[in-house]
């Protein structure tokens, strides 16, 4: 936990008191079990409307058209290709977000499809029109170690997956985690008492809290909808 | 005194001599390469005049994206230029994933098939529900270092890979991409290094099963016990697929292993298949076939 990771079955806690908050939440993510001995995953279908999305994309384009000088020549390509997907006989978008563990960074990875009303599969660069602008921009550099195409672990099938090689550090340095540090010397602790509604050690964290604070920190770059309420009430 | 000196001696030759033995192997499985016929798909011929075959030796270490340009665009002169869409290959009504490299492939699916291996190109229909698209060169690089990436976190928990520079990670690419065996290997060789005396922290290992076709197999496993034995083939196995053993105390199998197109014997120990048998991507892809 100190330097980001999880183990499998602290995952496995993880996942059963997620749902249960999700459920609380009226929210719909649900539990799948795997068939041999992997942990199991969680999942939830979402939908996409695109008039939403449409006001977003060119909110999006009107902030980094004041950066202009900042955009490549692929960012620009890519932002004619937003004005091209927006097209009105696409209307709604289905979406559906596994949150699966991987063993080999002992991190939870999330992978999801998105698909057209005629089944189809959005390709990786619809699915990049789909990233909201800021995020973008910030991960134009690493648009191919960030987001790709990648087998599904459990059921073989492609699917979108972001990267987990980042998400070790990207929880080590979470708030969660500085929070937790006291541990290591009660001075501090007493010196952070101010933060105390998330200061738990890591034994008293409120179970499932690594997954909201993972999941809410990667949510918006892919669409999916994360009420605010999981926080308030994960860290309670 | 002398004994002992003689000894030590006589085994740094031995190692010595394996080594560079081991060198050989390397080089070897770097060599290979498959024969394959690459033929278009009879219904989408849209021509009056058929193609020829194409006919191609790919290294094994390959993926097929890097292999099959010109069968690409010889073909594509002869499909309907209205309607064609991405590239797919196909064996037997069998799908091929590019991003597994060309000699699992060949091993999971003609390993005891004729050669030259009869591969059929499609332009329609791309199975999307089975096949990750190929946008283009820099998806292939993707999925390799990504895999690269995960087998190093496996091994050295990320600190090699890590450690590197972009432009060691670029030549691994460009060494794979080029077929040029001291390039890749100049690199290749860091992320082969043990830690300590033992081993690699965990096995970078896949296992494949054809017939039924699943999703492959992973698993953490340490290739070297806390005492320091070396956990053999046959170890890993058991752990992972213990179904494929025809009892619980032999070694009798019911399907066939395959590792780098060879039977390996299966008291091989797997921190050494690791380091001479992965492919570039640094994982040790098993295939496991049924006995036709």
């Amino acid at each position: 936990m100190v330097d980001g990771t999880i183990s499998a079955s602290v995952f496995a806690d993880e996942l059963h008191a997620f749902v249960e908050l999700s459920a609380t939440l009226k929210d719909t993510w649900q539990l799948a079990m795997a068939n041999d001995s992997k942990c199991g995953y969680i999942s939830k279908r979402q939908l996409l409307k695109l008039d939403q999305h449409l006001a977003d994309v060119s909110s999006g384009m009107v902030e980094s058209s004041l950066e202009v000088d900042e955009l490549t020549e692929q960012e620009v390509e890519d932002e004619e290709s937003n004005t091209i997907q927006v097209k009105p006989q696409t209307r709604v978008i289905s979406c559906e977000y596994h949150v699966v563990y991987s063993d080999s960074y002992s991190v939870p990875v999330l992978y999801f499809n998105m698909y057209h009303d005629s089944g189809k599969l959005l390709t990786l660069d619809e699915i990049w029109s789909l990233v909201p602008q800021i995020y973008q921009s910030r991960l134009s550099q690493e648009r191919w170690t960030f987001l790709t195409q990648q087998e599904h672990p459990i059921l073989g099938r492609p699917y979108f997956q972001l990267h987990p090689c980042h998400t070790a550090s990207l929880m080590k340095h979470s708030v969660l985690s500085r929070a937790t540090k006291p541990e290591i010397s009660t001075d501090t602790a007493q010196g952070l008492a101010g933060v105390s509604a998330t200061s738990h050690t890591p034994s008293m964290r409120r179970k499932g809290s690594y997954l909201v604070q993972w999941l809410s920190s990667v949510a918006p770059v892919v669409r999916l909808g994360m009420s605010l309420e999981y926080g308030l009430i994960g860290n309670n | 005194m002398q004994l002992i000196i003689d000894t030590s001696i006589r085994q740094i030759v031995i190692k010595t001599k394996v080594m560079a033995e081991d060198r050989e192997i390397l080089r070897e499985i770097w060599d290979g390469r498959v024969p394959i016929c690459f033929s278009l798909a009879s219904d989408e011929i849209f021509t009056l005049e058929h193609p020829d075959p194409f006919f191609l030796l790919v290294p094994r270490q390959s993926y097929f994206p890097l292999a099959t340009d010109r069968v690409q665009r010889t073909f594509l002169k002869h499909v309907d230029p209205d309607n064609h869409g991405e590239m797919w290959l196909e064996y037997e009504s069998q799908p091929l994933k590019w991003h597994y490299p060309v000699g699992l492939l060949f091993d999971m699916y003609n390993s005891k098939g004729p050669l030259p291996w009869n591969i059929t190109v499609h332009f329609q229909n791309f199975p999307e529900d089975e096949l990750l698209h190929c946008p283009s060169r820099d998806a292939v690089e993707a999925h390799f270092m990504a895999t690269v990436k995960e087998a190093d976190s496996l091994k050295h928990r990320a600190q090699v890979i890590n450690s590197m520079q972009k432009k060691d990670h670029k030549q691994l690419w460009t060494g794979l991409q080029n077929d040029k065996f001291d390039q890749f290997w100049t690199i290749n060789r860091k992320l082969m290094e043990r830690l300590g005396e033992e081993g690699f922290k965990y096995l970078p290992f896949r296992i494949h099963q054809v017939l039924p076709e699943k999703p492959f197999i992973q698993k953490l496993f340490k290739p070297v016990s806390d005492e320091g034995r070396l956990f053999t083939l046959a170890d890993l196995l058991r752990e992972t697929v213990p179904h494929i053993f025809a009892d619980d105390t032999s070694d009798v199998l019911r399907c066939e292993v395959y590792i780098q197109g060879v039977n390996p014997p299966l008291e091989t120990p797997v921190q050494w298949l690791s380091e001479h048998f992965s492919y570039p991507d640094n994982f040790l892809h098993i295939a496991l076939v049924n006995p036709s």
